[in-house]
């Protein structure tokens, strides 16, 4: 706007009562919000100047409210507009206080919902490939240590000691697996919850209250949500492929021994 | 046979004696325009403007000189007093005065904003061409309003840059105002309607003393104009018809 501090600017708007509204501020510094919708046209000032200029004195145009957390919870936000509404709104009159949660306004509901699914169906996919994945290596491992099987069973090992040791290796495995990748996880996501994806060529032209970064959230479901590919599907498929210890038969063991 | 024809030369004589007595559309039209424009008047208005969040009232002095000038001179309420408004052809400028100090042109969509948040937007005020250069006129009958006969006028553009595509216009048929008037966008939704409540004598022609304008795109209750008082004996110095004169 090529403006400096303690310059006069002019707010144009339109006042509560539908006339003009013509007011001077003075400049006492910038402030970038994050959002482009509001980095675009939004002012801070004192809100009894700002009332004075929209004649609105002790009015306001819209409120808007935030959880202890700041973060938005659907089920929370409806439960309270719905109450709102019930006590306070009035269909057949446009100018009766009406709370609309972030999802109720731009058609957002839908997005949110669309967001959800696609999440969802991420996670699924990338559960179900690492799952796939682990429990092939635990089957392949199981199939590749025939021989060491055959052995351990030959030296007069029981069937059933084998197969605990085999899985007791695996949840071995499987945990220390785990916990490197969950480490290695959470300090990538620590990296996008401090420094986030900047998506704000998307929103250039939107008027939602977006942030303009993306971040990433460590929550309690980020410590063990790695552990189910991790642990559970090494240890299905070590207890799959060690089922075949006990088709074993020790009379043939040393001719499969001597092939 | 000759009872007949009698009785269809005497129809035809009434129905022609009738269209003679009825004036063409644009010479209703050219009536109005005489009787509403002034070379030069001086009027002191009181705009009652019934809102959503209730009644206001904003007085004004206001000088006019033909449709072309116009100066507007708000005087209350306390937070309008001093506010200025010009008007030079189709160019319009508020002043806003002190501690804002600001003239402002008002063009492009601060047209449509509304003035003092009434019925009427800039765009209303700034129109000056008299209807009989806008509009085709046509009588589609007569109809009382308040008791007074009226001829029904059906107005169309002929111009394309117009606020009002079509207007329906009943015309008094004695004083020639336009006692009520509906005003129409391009695709026949009804935007304004406007109603002469009372009216008085100036020398040797009526004007509107009380008029209430609606605007059917707001839920207020429309605004009532009233002239005070009207004087067309008035000296207007040139001066008063400048961007100076707004700051004064």
């Amino acid at each position: 706007m090529g403006v400096g501090l303690n310059d006069k600017v002019t707010l144009l708007s339109t006042a509560s009562t539908g006339g003009m509204a013509v007011q001077n501020f003075t400049i006492s510094g910038t402030v970038e919000f994050g959002m482009t919708a509001m980095d675009r046209g939004a002012i801070i000032a004192d809100i009894a100047d700002i009332q004075y200029a929209l004649e609105m004195v002790d009015g306001a145009g819209e409120i808007l409210g935030f959880s202890k957390n700041l973060f938005y919870n659907s089920k929370e936000a409806d439960k309270y507009a719905l109450e709102f509404n019930k006590r306070f709104s009035r269909p057949e009159d446009k100018y009766s206080p009406i709370m609309l949660t972030l999802e109720d306004q731009n058609g957002l509901r839908e997005y949110i919902h669309y967001l959800d699914v696609v999440v969802l169906f991420i996670i699924g996919v990338f559960l179900f490939a690492m799952s796939a994945v682990l429990l092939n290596a635990g089957l392949m491992s199981g199939i590749r240590r025939y021989g060491e099987v055959g052995i351990r069973l030959a030296l007069g090992e029981s069937k059933n000691q084998i197969y605990k040791t085999l899985i007791y290796e695996s949840v071995l495995i499987g945990l220390i697996g785990s916990v490197i990748g969950t480490l290695i996880g959470l300090l990538v996501s620590l990296y996008f919850q401090n420094v986030g994806i900047d998506v704000s060529g998307q929103f250039r032209n939107s008027t939602l209250m977006v942030s303009n970064l993306i971040r990433a959230r460590i929550n309690f479901p980020s410590f063990y949500i790695g552990f189910i590919p991790g642990l559970i599907a090494t240890i299905t498929g070590t207890a799959l492929s060690g089922i075949q210890i006990f088709r074993r038969q020790t009379a043939s063991l040393f001719k499969e021994l001597e092939s | 046979m000759r009872r007949i024809i009698f009785s269809v030369i005497n129809i035809l004589f009434i129905s022609i004696t009738i269209s003679a007595q009825t004036p063409s559309g644009s010479d209703i039209l050219k009536q109005v325009d005489k009787n509403l424009i002034f070379d030069k008047a001086e009027t002191v208005t009181t705009m009652i403007i019934h809102g959503r969040s209730g009644t206001r009232t904003v007085k004004s002095i206001n000088w006019i000189e033909g449709k072309e000038k116009a100066f507007v001179e708000y005087t209350d309420p306390a937070r309008e007093r001093g506010q200025k408004m010009l008007k030079l052809g189709d160019q319009l400028w508020n002043y806003i005065p002190e501690p804002t100090d600001r003239i402002i042109t008002i063009s492009g969509h601060l047209l449509r904003q509304s003035v003092m948040g009434s019925d009427m937007s800039y765009e209303d005020i700034t129109e000056n061409r008299k209807l009989i250069d806008m509009y085709n006129a046509k009588v589609t009958g007569s109809e009382k309003i308040n008791g007074r006969d009226c001829y029904v006028l059906e107005l169309t553009a002929k111009v394309d840059d117009i606020n009002y595509y079509s207007r329906k216009v009943w015309v008094d048929k004695e004083r020639w105002l336009p006692l009520k008037e509906e005003r129409y966008a391009k695709g026949g939704k009804p935007l304004k309607k406007i109603e002469i409540l009372d009216v008085f004598r100036v020398e040797n022609r009526w004007y509107p003393r009380k008029v209430l304008y609606k605007d059917l795109l707001q839920n207020g209750g429309g605004t009532e104009y009233v002239v005070e008082s009207l004087n067309t004996h008035v000296n207007i110095p040139e001066s008063q018809f400048t961007k100076a004169a707004l700051k004064k």
